[in-house]
């Protein structure tokens, strides 16, 4: 198939005048199909508004107790289910993720652990507006687009990975990303233990060494939607 | 398979034992009578997740220790018969080297014996010097060894180099501890003992480093003597039982064997040029330690500390 095609472009070129110049392209038309043409709008990061609120602490005072409640959990409920969002603003014609930080080098997407049974979509836009929600009971308007990503937890351990590998047969944590697609303007207020920050996809890209391997993946797996600079 | 002659899914360049699932090992560990399996876990490669083929199985009884030793390794996984041995360091080096060097990579198994009844087995295990108990248990090494001789061309990529998430941490922690704010540091929360011994550790460490470095080239450490702060008791971790000075001593024997073995050989490895062997090396006997029955103990600590100042030394080596 790639041949087929690539080959009357060659003739084309052999054809053309020779200016010296590989002839342009004519304009590619797109396809109809949304899911191979996925448009998402980005708005300034000037458009955002942020205010603090309350801290907003994380459920395991330490790394071991994190994974000990893990273990507990998965003997009761089985395997847990997570959700993160991905907000993305643009800024120098650069979309920008905008991330919490924890302390100076932590960084983490905005989402959480499901309930029990609870929808994904439900329960992203329930932590979402737990964690960025305005204070004044305006509602947020979160539109959870699409699925960036899955990774899984083997172990219960830090690693996660895109696959689960095949030894495997019950992993402990299963992490799903979406895209979330923000309004035109908000207010956000950020619990005041953390910092948000919104990171070019430059800094991001292959530096797992700042960000582990989950947001430093971010810039390839979002190379899929054609964004709009609104 | 003749009509995939030009499919090359690479699944021929790993072993079958690579593939072996939990539930396989579950299922033929029951296949042979044993219904106490406590858990299953594999060795794998840190930055893939991939199996290294060989797993650590944990029993409740010492009686399916036996039933596994003596029948697993008559049974087949996938067409091979599987290495079973106790937890030793030894049979993980072993296992390790299997698992980088030939065309089958192995299947490790270990097995505990948790705690309270079984004092009476526990003791007779531990005259085993190179027994590894973790927790209160008994240990199996298990590994698929069959080696097939027709896949010669078999190409396994090195070792990936260690994660690097993971030498932060322990960066961290040994700066941490350098600075002498290691009771801040979280991921390694310390208990009483290690607030009220700081000095003490903080000097022992510096010779226990000494001391493991300098056994290099002996067989086995002998360390008959032991140690200095020890407590008449211990609170242990996971089932807060109290473990007599007699099993502490002996249980930071073992630790301080497996971190003088895993320094001499992460020592001759990173001689060789293998700097990520010999960081995976360091990395597991951390491991190890941290899950003995012991972990929360300034001796761990210190141990661990050793471990870890030799990791960051070969770290600074191999850049």
């Amino acid at each position: 198939m790639a041949l087929s095609t690539s080959q009357p472009v060659q003739n084309n070129v052999q054809s053309s005048p020779g200016t010296g110049w590989p002839r342009r392209t004519a304009p590619v038309k797109s396809s109809t199909c949304p899911s191979l043409n996925r448009h998402i709008n980005l708005y300034p990061l000037s458009n955002y508004k942020f205010g603090t609120k309350e801290p907003l602490f994380e459920k395991d005072p330490s790394v071991p107790a994190r994974f000990q409640r893990m273990r507990d959990e998965f003997e009761k409920i089985g395997m847990r289910r997570s959700v993160e969002g991905v907000l993305i603003v643009h800024k120098h014609g650069l979309p920008h993720v905008l991330l919490l930080q924890l302390g100076t080098t932590f960084f983490k997407l905005p989402g959480g652990e499901l309930n029990p049974a609870e929808d994904e979509v439900e329960g992203l836009k329930r932590l979402l507006t737990e964690t960025l929600g305005r204070q004044d009971g305006v509602q947020p308007e979160w539109t959870v687009e699409d699925t960036i990503g899955n990774w899984w937890r083997p172990n219960f351990e830090p690693p996660t990975y895109p696959y689960i590998p095949p030894h495997i047969t019950k992993p402990k944590e299963h992490k799903r990303l979406f895209l979330v697609q923000l309004p035109d303007k908000a207010l956000f207020a950020v619990p005041k233990n953390y910092k948000l920050v919104a990171a070019p996809l430059f800094e991001l890209f292959d530096n797992s060494q700042g960000y582990g391997s989950i947001i430093s993946s971010l810039p390839q797996a979002l190379g899929r939607f054609n964004f709009i600079y609104m | 398979m003749n009509n995939n002659d030009k499919l090359d899914d690479l699944d021929h360049e790993y072993s079958r034992s690579e593939w072996t699932t939990d539930e396989d090992i579950s299922d033929c560990i029951i296949s042979i009578g044993v219904s106490d399996l406590i858990d299953v876990t594999f060795f794998e490669n840190y930055e893939s997740g991939q199996s290294k083929g060989f797993c650590i199985i944990t029993l409740q009884s010492e009686h399916s220790v036996k039933l596994i030793l003596n029948k697993l390794p008559n049974k087949k996984l996938y067409g091979k018969s599987p290495i079973v041995t106790y937890v030793t360091f030894e049979a993980y080096l072993f296992f390790q080297t299997k698992s980088n060097t030939q065309p089958m990579p192995s299947l490790l198994i270990n097995q505990n014996i948790p705690d309270i009844s079984n004092r009476v087995m526990q003791e007779s295990v531990s005259e085993n010097p190179l027994l590894l108990m973790q927790e209160q248990s008994t240990s199996i090494l298990m590994k698929d060894m069959q080696l097939n001789s027709s896949e010669n061309s078999y190409n396994q990529g090195l070792p990936r180099s260690s994660d690097r998430y993971l030498l932060n941490r322990l960066n961290l922690s040994i700066n941490a501890y350098k600075q002498g704010l290691h009771k801040k540091f979280q991921a390694m929360p310390l208990s009483r003992h290690d607030l009220l011994s700081f000095d003490v550790g903080n000097h022992s460490s510096n010779l226990a480093y000494t001391q493991d470095i300098s056994i290099q080239g002996q067989q086995l450490p002998k360390y008959a003597t032991s140690f200095s702060n020890t407590p008449s008791s211990v609170t242990c971790k996971h089932n807060e039982m109290e473990i007599s000075p007699q099993k502490f001593n002996e249980i930071i024997r073992r630790n301080r064997i497996i971190s003088s073995s895993a320094i001499a050989r992460a020592i001759t490895n990173s001689e060789n040029g293998e700097f990520s062997d010999a960081m995976e090396t360091l990395i597991t006997a951390i491991k190890l330690i941290k899950e003995s029955k012991i972990a929360n103990h300034e001796s761990s600590n210190i141990i661990v500390r050793s471990l870890q100042d030799v990791l960051h030394i070969i770290e600074i080596k191999k850049l």
